[in-house]
């Protein structure tokens, strides 16, 4: 099996198979554009650093073998639902920053099933949860008069459960 | 420093996308509403994405939306779909006229709302009537992609007639067409609209009233009419008839769906050139009375179908045993055949040819609907065979619970559907709780349901100590892992260390049940929170059941004070 090098922003030069690093569909069409060969040079992904390209390659690992989603009617309703496979819901068990920081190199890279799971991820953390406990989770500062809020809730209390 | 409300807007939107905006409330986007001026306006951009325009009474067209009723104008800018909606007003319009005038005032009522929307706003309309499509002004919404529609019950012939003279829909970007209710005098409006749409159609859902045709003796069978006035021999009528004279014509068909239709010539009309559905990958034919016309006729010519659907009543096994040899290899095949003579499956070969199936689904009755189950005698499919899939993910199928045992472990398989089973002994063998499959790693997303057999099956006797009893509802059903619905059961005792997984939408905690109260019901409702009756005393227990909420999955494992 071939390997690549990839190359972070913070100039870490990490090793890995180029059936894990082609989860990324950046990287694979880079490849294909270079003909495949990129033995003796390291791909620069120059807005990821060394320890979140280590998760995305981790995660990359696990799922190298994942069957391409399915492309029947089906795929809409499960992508919409909040249900994350196990290994996944641990892999995910990290500091806010890193979580962030996956989303945005899924994102970068684009890892579709990865960003899935990241936006899963932080879609579960804002169930259930009121305005201030959202805020609190996330660390937000509210930059609401009092008045603005009680008027958008006035409008939108509709939607309220 | 907050890190949400600094990820690109297109990454919240995919975020706050996960929370459902189909039904009136939407509390997370509400809550998210009022957390910070940012996530306000994403957060307000999906709560209004989808409105509804509610009527409920004759005399009162006030548009009992989440915008007009609170004068918030401003947020009309937000609306990318729109549902029309007519409640409670059929047993108030007590006649024709005045039905008459009630559509109309609707129509208006509609025209307006969608007249103050900027150009090109709209990308999915959906209304309870067809007439409403005439209220929209296409020119100005010609971003409209997905349209969904029926003909109302209430609709009479002189309005039908009424409405194929006036209705001139024009939407030339539409990708999604779902109409249904369709009655056979209003073909030509159908057909025309196709016809304006037919090149930029990706999904074609059509389903026909069966209870309103028109007997073929008659004149009125404007089926065979558009027939003869798009044959040659009578060009000169055809000319003379506006919504003959443009053809439909696909050039993106993916996917398309009949239902009821009743005629081999309707197929002509709505598609006069078989070699335009060249394109069609998935096909579902329900209750297709021309269907051997169609397997004859259309399919040899689609070569690019992956999905099929047939569910159907046919005499004919040998004809889709022909269709399945020649079509091309296919990712998910569901037949579902009534009303068989000579009731058997296709011969293994036909459907192991299929290798990359990903959906299975093999459900066929006899002429007296009585199910026909698979097992391992069979001389033409057996269970065996399944162990060719090896992508299988779905599978539905007929089967004795005897025959369990066989039913070969697939790796990627997480839903399966037992139809005609019948609960007269012990189930312990039931893969779902079996070890060697738990410990797969796709076991967390395996859905299992039951659609059980007849009345006096349905209460097990003598059962062993140590199985897992699962009782039927009062539906004849027993689901385990149902979204979306209310899932309820008995479970008198797991193995210690065996466990259930479910799977549930909403609410749901961590608690335990002492096992020792064999009388209790657990119910998991997706609307609420687990409730259990008939607890039994906590104190001194020596076995429980835990209960354990992880995402949307409950794990319920069984545990003892000796193996814990």
């Amino acid at each position: 099996m071939s390997t690549i090098k990839l190359l972070s922003s913070d100039n870490a030069e990490l090793a890995v198979d180029k059936e894990v690093a082609e989860r990324s569909i950046l990287i694979k069409n880079m490849l294909e554009d270079v003909g495949g060969d990129m033995s003796d040079q390291a791909i620069p992904i120059p807005n990821v650093n060394e320890a979140v390209l280590r998760k995305v390659i981790e995660w990359c690992e696990h799922h190298k073998s994942d069957p391409p989603p399915p492309a029947d009617e089906d795929s809409d309703s499960r992508k919409k639902s909040t249900d994350i496979e196990e290994w996944d819901q641990k892999f995910m068990q990290v500091d806010q920053e890193m979580l962030f920081e996956i989303i945005l190199a899924a994102n970068y890279l684009d890892i579709k099933p990865l960003l899935d799971v990241g936006c899963k991820t932080v879609a579960n953390m804002i169930k259930g949860k009121s305005p201030e406990e959202i805020r609190k989770t996330f660390n937000i500062q509210n930059d609401f008069t009092p008045e603005e809020e009680d008027q958008i809730r006035r409008e939108n209390e509709w939607a309220e459960e | 420093m907050g890190q949400l409300e600094n990820l690109p807007t297109e990454i919240l939107l995919d975020i706050f996308g996960l929370f459902p905006t189909q039904y009136e409330k939407r509390p997370d986007l509400f809550n998210l509403s009022l957390v910070n001026r940012r996530l306000n306006e994403i957060a307000n951009s999906l709560l209004y994405s989808a409105v509804t325009l509610e009527y409920q009474h004759v005399q009162d067209f006030n548009i009992s939306t989440q915008i007009a009723s609170k004068n918030q104008y401003h947020k009309m800018n937000h609306i990318r779909k729109i549902t029309i909606l007519e409640i409670e007003t059929s047993s108030t319009v007590e006649d024709d006229r005045s039905r008459q005038e009630h559509d109309l005032a609707r129509s208006n009522n509609v025209a307006s709302f969608i007249g103050n929307l900027e150009k090109d706003q709209l990308h999915s309309i959906d209304a309870d009537s067809i007439g409403l499509l005439q209220s929209i002004d296409w020119s100005s919404q010609t971003s409209i992609t997905s349209v969904d529609f029926q003909v109302p019950d209430h609709i009479t012939d002189e309005s039908a007639s009424l409405l194929q003279q006036q209705i001139n829909i024009s939407c030339p970007n539409l990708r999604s067409l779902h109409a249904s209710k369709i009655r056979e005098d209003l073909l030509p409006i159908l057909q025309q609209f196709m016809s304006i749409s037919g090149p930029s159609l990706e999904h074609v859902e059509l389903l026909f009233d069966p209870d309103c045709l028109v007997e073929t003796s008659t004149n009125l069978d404007s089926g065979a009419r558009i027939i003869a006035l798009l044959s040659s021999e009578h060009s000169e009528e055809c000319e003379s008839t506006k919504w003959a004279m443009v053809r439909p014509k696909y050039g993106r068909l993916k996917s398309l769906l009949i239902k009821n239709l009743s005629r081999p010539h309707y197929l002509t009309v709505l598609f006069p050139y078989i070699e335009d559905l060249t394109t069609v990958q998935s096909l579902m034919l329900v209750e297709l009375e021309p269907l051997l016309t169609f397997t004859a006729m259309y399919l040899p010519k689609m070569t690019n179908i992956t999905s099929i659907t047939l569910w159907t009543s046919t005499n004919n096994i040998e004809e889709i045993e022909r269709f399945l040899e020649n079509c091309s290899p296919l990712k998910v095949l569901l037949l579902l055949l009534s009303n068989l003579k000579a009731p058997r499956y296709p011969a293994s070969r036909f459907i192991k040819r299929h290798e990359r199936l990903r959906k299975l689904a093999l459900i066929f009755e006899d002429g007296s609907n009585r199910l026909l189950y698979l097992n391992n005698s069979d001389p033409y499919l057996n269970l065996h065979d399944l162990k060719y899939f090896e992508e299988l993910e779905e599978l539905m199928f007929v089967v004795e619970i005897s025959e369990m045992i066989n039913i070969p472990l697939m790796k990627n398989l997480r839903l399966v559907h037992f139809f005609g089973f019948k609960i007269t002994r012990e189930i312990t063998t039931m893969f779902i709780i079996e070890d060697s499959l738990s410990k797969k790693p796709r076991f967390s997303q395996l859905e299992v349901a039951i659609h059980c057999g007849e009345e006096d099956d349905l209460h097990a006797q003598n059962l062993p100590e140590h199985s897992v009893v699962l009782r039927p509802d009062s539906h004849n059903k027993f689901h385990i892992n149902l979204m979306g619905m209310t899932l309820a059961t008995d479970l008198d005792s797991i193995h210690p260390g065996q466990s259930l997984m479910f799977e549930l939408v909403h609410g749901g905690m961590e608690f335990d049940i002492p096992a020792a109260s064999k009388d209790f019901r657990l119910s998991l409702d997706t609307e609420k929170k687990p409730v259990i009756d008939e607890i039994g005393d906590y104190d001194e227990v020596e076995s429980w059941l835990k209960v354990k909420q992880m995402g949307d999955l409950f794990l319920i494992t069984y545990h003892n004070l000796e193996n814990s």
